[in-house]
């Protein structure tokens, strides 16, 4: 089956900066695969290096396109880590959830029936449907991040993209999100998650990168999450992130 | 309603010269409500500003050379949005500093060309309105870019309002961010020329930022939003064009003035976050928990 994501040499700086380098990677369709290191390690710079965000070294394949097609073919999802977003923002979740369906809609966006139908089952299948109608920064912290996994459900990608969905959150939402991930999973699809605990990580993901501004290791959690590889990627010591 | 009250308010409309400055304020008071709802939500408002500010020199050379004013303000108000980020890129001033350099001295240019034009009068105009006076040719324009910037706005309102929400997102599914980044200054240079005419280039900043900014004390959804925006600057166009038409005051000062008012009872009164409402909740909640 073709990777979700083969990375050659990536590399990203911003001006003198540099945040990730060289970073050569198969993340294998049908997985969960964990981005874990310490602050400032490369994990965000790569997955928006995977996006085509921001200016990059090296190539990247995703589904066997480059991001532009991919992006353009709607195969990717993203969510945001909750401190880049404006929760004061004049939206309404639902508004939210149904740019998720964009990529499918006319110039206009109008939402058609179908695009509707999909809005309200993400919204379900995230357990916020009673919350559709309110402005977005009325939820709790675990609530924004399903609203935001609820939109990536709807957009009905192959390829989920999540930058620390369990930072600030509610177990129940950690629950919900995390049965959720399964189930796309389940379906063959592949999620990418940053994640920043890792006893968490070791649990959901079956696999794992370990960054520390370069790729330390990329192996299943119980080879990867090793006492002397942990060390050397949180410094010495240091287990937790922060 | 009081005859004599209504007589006093449709009294302007019987004036030819009126009718004119009630149009043009009108389209380009709802082309700078439609754009101010964005420039707010993302920051820009002293985007706004510098843009306004930037186009003297485009519309004086316009004038000298007897281009219509959309061409030279186009023109600067783009080439100062470009100006911007070259300066910044190339010197890593912070970015408040280097739109306070750029458009200050576009427009000390602009003050430099007025000075050796012959007829030094219109300075006047182009500073702080003219809407009394406007020309056929003035009103062709208006209408023409008011309609072009506002079919632009609404037909793409809703990526805008992606983009200015949530870039990553509009990246990943294939919108271009940098593209409706740059449809948003190419607007905002277009609605200046209209919005220059109405009240003049010093006071464009505030129709671009006052209904936006109100709005969102009031709205919690985009299409509230730009309906509120909209309306409350109809409104405020009409009662100001009529105050000054009455009270023989400045009719651009009076429409900005009239915005200003609208910010200050949205301010006391929003139903989303206003003092007022703000004020009842602490108090009712001070009274559950105690």
């Amino acid at each position: 089956m073709t990777d979700a994501i083969v990375a050659e040499r990536l590399g990203v700086r911003y001006g003198d900066v540099r945040a990730l380098a060289d970073v050569t990677a198969r993340i294998r369709t049908g997985e969960i695969t964990g981005l874990v290191g310490v602050n400032g390690s490369g994990k965000s710079s790569m997955l928006a290096a995977v996006l085509e965000r921001v200016p990059h070294e090296g190539t990247v394949r995703i589904l066997g396109r480059t991001p532009a097609e991919a992006r353009r073919a709607g195969l990717v999802a993203s969510v945001p880590q909750a401190e880049t977003v404006d929760w004061d923002f004049p939206v309404t979740v639902r508004d939210v959830v149904t740019t998720g369906r964009y990529g499918r809609m006319g110039l206009l966006r109008i939402p058609r029936a179908a695009d509707r139908a999909a809005v309200d089952e993400a919204l379900a299948l995230l357990g916020i449907a009673d919350l559709a109608d309110r402005q977005i920064g009325e939820l709790s912290g675990g609530q924004r991040k399903r609203a935001f996994v609820a939109r990536a459900i709807a957009q009905d990608a192959e390829l989920l993209l999540l930058d620390e969905p369990f930072a600030g959150v509610d177990r129940t939402s950690e629950a919900q999100i995390t049965e959720v991930l399964r189930g796309i999973r389940a379906q063959g699809r592949t999620v990418v998650i940053v994640h920043h605990d890792l006893s968490g990580v070791a649990e959901l993901a079956d696999s794992v990168l370990l960054l520390r501004g370069r790729l330390l290791h990329h192996g299943p959690p119980a080879e990867t999450l090793t006492p002397e590889r942990i060390a050397a990627a949180f410094g010495a010591g240091t287990r937790e992130e922060r | 309603m009081d005859p004599g009250l209504l007589d006093a308010l449709l009294a302007p409309f019987a004036y030819d010269f009126m009718l004119r400055a009630i149009l043009v304020t009108l389209v380009a008071a709802v082309a700078c409500a439609l754009l101010s709802t964005w420039l707010v939500q993302m920051g820009w408002s002293l985007m706004g500003d510098a843009v306004s500010h930037s186009v003297l020199p485009g519309v004086a050379l316009a004038y000298i050379l007897g281009l219509p004013f959309a061409v030279g303000a186009a023109v600067f108000g783009i080439g100062a949005v470009a100006l911007i980020g070259g300066v910044r890129a190339a010197s890593r001033i912070k970015a408040d500093a280097a739109i306070g350099v750029v458009f200050t001295t576009l427009f000390a240019l602009g003050l430099v060309i007025v000075s050796v034009t012959p007829a030094q009068t219109d300075l006047q105009h182009i500073l702080f309105g003219n809407v009394l006076g406007v020309s056929d040719a003035d009103i062709a324009q208006v209408l023409i870019v008011g309609a072009i910037v506002c079919a632009t706005l609404v037909v793409l309102r809703r990526d805008l309002t992606l983009v200015a929400f949530d870039p990553g997102h509009a990246h990943a599914i294939g919108l271009r961010p940098r593209l409706l980044h740059a449809v948003l200054l190419g607007a905002l240079a277009l609605t200046v020329v209209t919005a220059l005419q109405a009240v003049g280039i010093i006071l464009v900043v505030a129709m671009l930022v006052i209904p936006g900014a109100t709005a969102s004390l009031i709205a919690v959804r985009w299409d509230a939003l730009l309906a509120w925006s909209v309306g409350i600057t109809v409104a405020a166009s009409m009662v100001g064009l009529i105050a000054a038409f009455w009270m023989d005051i400045s009719p651009g000062g009076a429409v900005v003035l009239t915005q200003g008012l609208a910010f200050g009872l949205a301010l006391l009164f929003g139903p989303r976050r206003g003092l007022v409402i703000r004020w009842a909740r602490a108090r009712r909640h001070a009274v559950d928990g105690g």
